[in-house]
């Protein structure tokens, strides 16, 4: 892609701004109003729950470091889901307990917090009823903005070997279509990779598979062309996805250029069963968080894959900081100035009409 | 970047002439350079029938005569050969390593019928490490072998391995290959971890592109890769899906890429590690990448972003695709100029393998 160079001095002119002036001053002139779809809450009894079963370490932080987060990086909106392992340790009542404080928690940070918050609803899968009373309980009673959903699922205790496409859950689908709800979901351990690589953290390899995995498991099952209306938001710019777009379109991903359009020349796209018009139009109707994407790889091959409409900003609290986030995302340069505001928030506020400023 | 469309035109009318001109010998006459794939399988019969007996996965079962068409309509002058997935360890050693031998000596026989048209990397006997270093040896002396041939993934089980190419118990391996300064080409099998974990989909679809990754995160965090500095990998499928998780690899800085992999000022140090003393950032634009099934601009920018253009080889992935319709594809991805298409051929190639110098 290419944009001016005028575009490029008047981003860094304005990335450079907030140093120089004073900090209160520069907030006034030139805020950016940013909408994080990307921010894990850790609500105490999960925080006890996790501890408890003694499952691994993650950065235990709290209101005061959450709101903090939010204000170094400019954040005014936050869209809430908690964080992996997930709660599913083979007791279903404790799973349905643990989902439910987690959503009363996030709940009540929006009620302290006014405007501030949003809410994904966490759901106590594997039980598929207990998930359709919370998804009522969540939008009926929380206001939810959406559903959250890890990448895998089922399997004994806490590491999934199911993925978002299983014909289990389509109960919760079919009510998640009539709702015409927004499914927002993110990366846990599963059951199939768990130590696969000694001493390197499931982070940095698996994780990002997980996503690519999940998106896939709703393409070829058909999940994703069979629900219309359900809106899915993939984190960490659809992780490993992009790099797979090949094996799944075939010689059409040739053909692609900015903004996911298709070159003159491109072969007719893979239709099956399960993907009616081929992958593309299936792939480029879901949406996707910069959180940990960005770089030139990463969101550029992002924007390649998408309409720029599909890309949101995401911050990924605690595990990073999001004032990082936000400035990487204007240092990688794969966005102009335009661009990025429709990152930062409009495209946000168009999939969620109620945080339109 | 962006191509004009008299580079375009240009670039079609060359990839066409070899097909119109009818074949290889005449057009080699006109160029200059070669084309090299450094991505070619080879399914020696001995291999089917191992395979077959042992009721392994189907795969396109093409003779090494079918290979030399596609590779005349494709205007492919060299194809450096590698055997095909699922591997041959079953669980018996002798068995591997007679399977080892039988298609490492099929290779060298095609490369003496039919000379200048192919290459070997030769495939080991893993795991044993004994065995695999007689047949390193083998390779590089007796056959005169391009260099060494590696799954990514390797184990005691049948079939599906368990570990990495970063294993420390390869250690003897990489003290022989980074002695003799070899290349080694790696591509990805089916591995113990995940097996038909979407149901109704192949493996190759996600697992193929990841376990590259796996490898390639194996080869780094264990140090492997800094501590044989003369060993020359060459990743296949452009790394897999590695691109796209630089970020988890090397942090903040890989924001900071621009074209050819150089960082642009204000880039943040990369986290110190004991095992990669020069960083991850390092290692990765050492490796070598080939641009088998990744002829799509999202996989080639990403290459082209985060190394330097002389680390990309061309590499077309016979049996499984077409190789005529695999070159068309990498110029429609508009994302490598004509030249470049031609470097990535020769001038690459012959930086890492001297002797296919024309």
């Amino acid at each position: 892609m290419t944009y001016s160079r005028r575009d490029l001095l008047s981003g860094i002119a304005a990335a450079g701004a907030g140093a120089i002036i004073a900090p209160r001053f520069a907030a006034a002139q030139a805020k950016q109003r940013i909408i994080n779809v990307h921010h894990h809450l850790v609500a105490p009894a999960y925080v006890k729950f996790l501890q408890d079963n003694k499952v691994r370490q993650f950065p235990v932080k709290g209101e005061k470091e959450c709101i903090e987060d939010m204000e170094q990086a400019g954040v005014d909106v936050a869209l809430c889901s908690t964080i992996g392992p997930g709660f599913w340790f083979g007791n279903i009542n404790e799973t349905t307990r643990i989902a439910r404080e987690i959503n009363d928690y996030a709940g009540m940070m929006i009620s302290k917090y006014p405007k501030r918050f949003g809410v994904f609803t966490t759901l106590p899968l594997p039980d598929i009823d207990a998930s359709l009373k919370e998804i009522e309980y969540g939008f009926g009673n929380l206001k939810a903005d959406g559903v959250f959903m890890h990448t895998n699922w089922g399997g004994k205790a806490l590491y999934g070997d199911k993925y978002l496409g299983d014909p289990a859950l389509a109960p919760i689908y079919e009510e998640l279509n009539r709702r015409g709800a927004i499914v927002y979901t993110h990366p846990k351990d599963a059951a199939c990779c768990e130590g696969v690589l000694p001493g390197v953290g499931s982070g940095t390899v698996e994780y990002v598979m997980d996503t690519a995995r999940t998106i896939t498991s709703l393409l070829y099952s058909g999940t994703a062309a069979k629900y219309p209306n359900i809106r899915w938001i993939f984190s960490h710019g659809g992780g490993a996805f992009p790099g797979i777009i090949g094996r799944i379109a075939g010689a059409q991903a040739s053909y692609l250029e900015d903004g996911g359009k298709l070159r003159a020349g491109a072969p007719a796209p893979r239709k099956s069963a399960p993907m009616p018009d081929g992958p593309l139009p299936l792939v480029q109707k879901f949406y996707y968080d910069t959180s940990s994407a960005v770089n030139p790889a990463g969101v550029g091959g992002l924007r390649k894959l998408v309409p720029l409409s599909q890309i949101m900003f995401g911050g990924d609290f605690p595990f990073v900081v999001s004032s990082e986030q936000v400035r990487l995302l204007k240092e990688c340069r794969v966005f102009n100035g335009t661009e990025l505001k429709a990152i930062f928030n409009g495209n946000a506020e168009h999939l969620f009409p109620r945080l339109k400023a | 970047m962006k191509l004009s469309r008299r580079d375009w035109l240009g670039g079609l009318a060359a990839a066409g002439a070899g097909a119109v001109l009818g074949g290889r010998s005449l057009a080699q006459t006109t160029r200059k350079t070669k084309l090299i794939n450094v991505h070619h399988h080879l399914t020696s019969p001995a291999y089917v029938k191992f395979l077959q007996d042992n009721k392994v996965r189907q795969f396109p079962n093409k003779s090494a005569q079918q290979g030399l068409e596609e590779m005349d309509k494709a205007g492919i002058d060299t194809a450096i050969c590698s055997i095909i997935g699922p591997g041959i360890h079953f669980g018996n050693l002798a068995d591997t390593r007679r399977m080892a031998r039988a298609c490492n000596e099929y290779a060298a026989k095609l490369v003496s019928d039919y000379p200048g048209r192919f290459g070997i990397f030769t495939v080991l006997p893993l795991p044993d490490i004994d065995g695999s270093l007689k047949e390193i040896e083998y390779g590089f002396d007796t056959l005169k072998a391009d260099g060494v041939y590696l799954f990514t993934n390797w184990g005691e089980m049948p079939l599906y391995g368990d570990k990495y190419i970063g294993d420390p118990a390869l250690a003897p391996i990489y003290q022989e290959l980074n002695r003799r300064k070899a290349v080694i080409y790696t591509h990805p099998k089916d591995n113990a971890c995940c097996r038909e974990i979407i149901p109704g989909l192949s493996d190759t679809t996600i697992e193929y592109g990841t376990d590259t990754t796996r490898a390639i995160a194996s080869l780094l965090f264990s140090g492997t890769a800094s501590k044989y500095p003369d060993v020359k990998f060459i990743m296949s499928h452009a790394g897999g899906t590695m691109p796209f998780l630089i970020s988890r690899f090397i942090g903040g800085a890989a924001a900071y890429l621009q074209e050819g992999g150089k960082l642009k000022a204000g880039a943040p140090p990369e986290r110190a590690r004991p095992t990669l003393p020069k960083g991850p950032l390092y290692e990765l634009q050492k490796f070598y990448w080939d641009t088998a099934n990744a002829a799509n601009p999202i996989s080639l920018s990403a290459l082209r972003r985060m190394l330097p253009f002389e680390q990309i080889l061309f590499g077309a992935d016979f049996p499984f695709a077409d190789l005529a319709e695999d070159r068309k594809l990498l110029a429609a991805s508009a994302t490598l100029s004509p030249k470049e298409l031609e470097q990535i051929g020769y001038d690459n190639v012959i930086r890492l393998l001297p002797k296919y110098k024309v």
